[in-house]
């Protein structure tokens, strides 16, 4: 359904329309310059530099490290690892950010304001700090297990972290906030009008969610999955602190092959493929939807 | 079921949002094919009331019936009604054939070529044969509209429930629009609750007029009759300009009456609604009715003096102030030789021109 818009006249022209050449201030000529040295010195440099030392060892220019990143089945076990992780945390984080978005988005700007504030708040801790509370609660004498245990519904301690439930609910719970923001400000512009429009004309609130609500806000949740997953894909404290031996997942590697081996090429070279893998993924979702598709307007 | 039952009885109904906002005591009849116009200032109720025939606010009391079956308690999704909504509420993410089809897909009363015929011919209807594939936002307002009535009506329902529809457009598209909502009614022999807050359109639309005003029906009747028998001063000037005058029953037999003005002079006319002798009253007489008589002459109900003229093409419209009481008064006549402004005129009306209101 999606896959079948048109282009929007309004897209087509903002391709087409340059603004008029004209000489810039000061001011303007500083912070351009400005922003373009800093994408330069802390973006295109070190990027660059990485790719370079993915095609070097010491023997000079190669694809070795290509060659042995992708034929050893440890790098590749790494990679499925950190996919299939990834991809488990960000459909159980939209499964459970799509309905709170949805309920946020209807109240009114006071209670948005409200409820916004706990979303966020949990940004405003650092990561660690947030990732060893959960340990707390998490672990063999942690809250959750003396609960069920006192409660009776466990004979003993579950083991809730160092394994691949724990990478998991570290990661649901570092990325939902994102997911929720993202979706709720597509949920945000749908017009409720619309269902009840669609329940005058005979439909059941189950089939008018299905048919209005849910194509209008997928947009919406589909940037979310990209964006959790991508995040998910390269995150490194949260597996590192709650996950396991068997739970290494690809950050986790390139730190530990620059730390250990100094082995700069091949950390480079999973780097590169890491990198080539989100962004396939990422121009995948724009050829279907268009992310500029967000930003249109669904009155 | 037989065509002389009612489209449509809401009986008493009341949906309270505070202590003062929201209906109450509304009830209403439309006979089949009938186009009832709910008019009203904004925050009269006349949404509240709109949306509780369409089932979606829910009522403290009353009931409703559709073709004499009791919906009160049932859904939207079954009371068979077509429902346009202020912003035409149209779905953004299909074009306006799949607009205009998502009715009879979700009831699955037609399929396909049936399905896609019904689509054709509301599409030749509403003029929007060329523009089918396009997205609603492709649209102009006028367009818009269209497709939010073809997608109200393609389900034939038994009654059409239209909430200010024109009230995005501008004048001249709103008066093309008045027509075409007019014709397309006439055709499908649709009958119509609409509400609207401009009383040209309300009159020029209407088989019934019902005007709201806090929560409550003012009044209901045919355009005619409720501009020229007004009930209540509030109706008198809602539905237009209005010369009202301080009055006491002098004397009544049956239906006619005799009263006093508080310029002194008596006048006789017919009232159905009940006064008693000495009771406070007014008297209402529409500009159009009232005639200019020189100052001094018999037969003059009132003296008021001139504080302007325009001219309208096709009449002239003197303002000016009642001497007695200071009140505002206007006349709209086509007569040519008028005095001229600060002249102290009379002014006068058949007997049959002039209502008695209440007080309050
Ligand atoms: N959902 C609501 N909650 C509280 N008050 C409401 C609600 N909807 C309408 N009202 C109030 O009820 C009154 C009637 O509103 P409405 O039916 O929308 O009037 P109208 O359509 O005639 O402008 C207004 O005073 C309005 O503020
Ligand atoms: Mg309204």
């Amino acid at each position: 359904m999606v896959s079948t818009q048109t282009v929007p006249v309004e897209h087509m022209t903002a391709v087409t329309v340059r603004p008029k050449k004209r000489r810039l201030s000061w001011t303007q000529r500083f912070s351009l310059w400005g922003s373009l040295g800093y994408l330069a010195a802390f973006f295109v440099i070190p990027v660059g530099a990485l790719v370079l030392n993915s095609f070097q060892t010491v023997d000079g220019w190669t694809l070795t490290n290509y060659a042995q990143v992708l034929s050893d089945g440890y790098y590749l076990g790494i990679f499925w690892e950190t996919v299939r992780i990834g991809f488990i945390s960000t459909t159980i984080t939209i499964l459970l950010s799509y309905p709170v978005a949805a309920f946020i988005s209807r109240l009114s700007n006071r209670g948005v304001a409200l409820v916004m504030v706990f979303v966020i708040l949990p940004y405003f801790t650092n990561t660690v700090v947030r990732t060893f509370a959960w340990i707390v609660i998490l672990g063999r004498e942690g809250a959750l297990n003396s609960f069920l245990i006192a409660a009776g519904i466990i004979p003993e301690p579950l083991q809730m972290l160092y394994n691949e439930l724990g990478v998991m609910v570290g990661l649901v719970y570092v990325f939902l906030p994102l997911a929720i923001l993202i979706q709720f400000a597509v949920m945000r512009g749908i017009d409720t009008n619309l269902l009840r429009a669609a329940e005058t004309m005979g439909a059941s609130k189950v089939r008018a969610f299905f048919k209005v609500y849910l194509p209008l806000s997928l947009p919406g949740t589909i940037a979310a999955a990209l964006l959790v997953f991508i995040e998910c894909v390269g995150a490194y404290i949260t597996p590192a602190l709650m996950g396991g031996q068997g739970n290494t997942m690809v950050a986790q590697i390139i730190e530990r092959q620059v730390r250990m081996g100094l082995d700069f090429g091949t950390a480079a070279a999973v780097v590169v493929i890491l990198g080539v893998v989100v962004s396939g993924i990422y121009v995948l979702y724009d050829r279907i939807t268009g992310m500029t598709k967000l930003f249109e307007d669904n009155s | 079921m037989s065509s002389a039952q009612p489209a449509l009885e809401v009986e008493s109904i009341r949906k309270m949002y505070t202590e003062h906002d929201g209906v109450r005591e509304v009830s209403l009849q439309l006979a089949q094919g009938e186009f009832l116009t709910l008019l009203g200032p904004s925050g009269s109720g006349k949404t509240t009331a709109l949306m509780a025939v369409a089932g979606l606010t829910d009522l403290d009391s009353g009931s409703i019936r559709v073709s004499g079956k009791d919906v009160t308690k049932l859904p939207p999704s079954q009371r068979d009604l077509g429902v346009t909504f202020q912003n035409y509420a149209l779905f953004p993410h299909l074009s306006v054939r799949e607009n205009l089809a998502f009715p009879l897909k979700t009831q699955k009363k037609v399929k396909g070529r049936a399905l896609s015929q019904k689509v054709d011919s509301m599409l030749d209807l509403i003029g929007l044969g060329h523009a089918a594939e396009r997205r609603p936002k492709e649209l102009s307002g006028g367009q818009q509209q269209r497709v939010a009535l073809g997608r109200a009506l393609i389900y034939e329902p038994d009654l059409l429930l239209m909430d200010e529809p024109l009230g995005a457009l501008d004048r001249n598209l709103r008066e093309q629009m008045q027509r075409e909502i007019k014709r397309i009614q006439r055709e499908l022999k649709a009958t119509v609750l609409y509400v609207t807050h401009d009383r040209d359109e309300a009159m020029s639309m209407s088989d019934q007029v019902c005007i709201m005003n806090a929560g409550r029906i003012a009044q209901i009747d045919p355009p005619q009759k409720i501009y020229h028998e007004p009930n209540s001063e509030f109706v008198a000037r809602f539905l237009g300009d209005a010369n009202i005058f301080g009055a006491r029953v002098k004397s009544k037999n049956a239906d006619d009456y005799v009263v006093e003005l508080t310029s002194g002079a008596a006048t006789g006319l017919t009232s159905h609604r009940t006064f008693s002798e000495g009771d406070d009253v007014r008297i209402m007489c529409r500009p159009e009715r009232t005639e200019i008589v020189p100052a001094g002459e018999e037969g003059a109900y009132v003296r008021a003096r001139i504080e302007h003229i325009s001219y309208y093409g096709n009449c002239f419209r003197v303002n000016g102030e009642c001497l007695d009481t200071g009140a505002s008064v206007i006349v709209e006549t086509q007569q040519h030789s008028l005095p001229e402004i600060g002249a102290t005129i009379g002014l006068r009306w058949a007997e049959e021109s002039a209502v008695l209101l209440g007080e309050g």
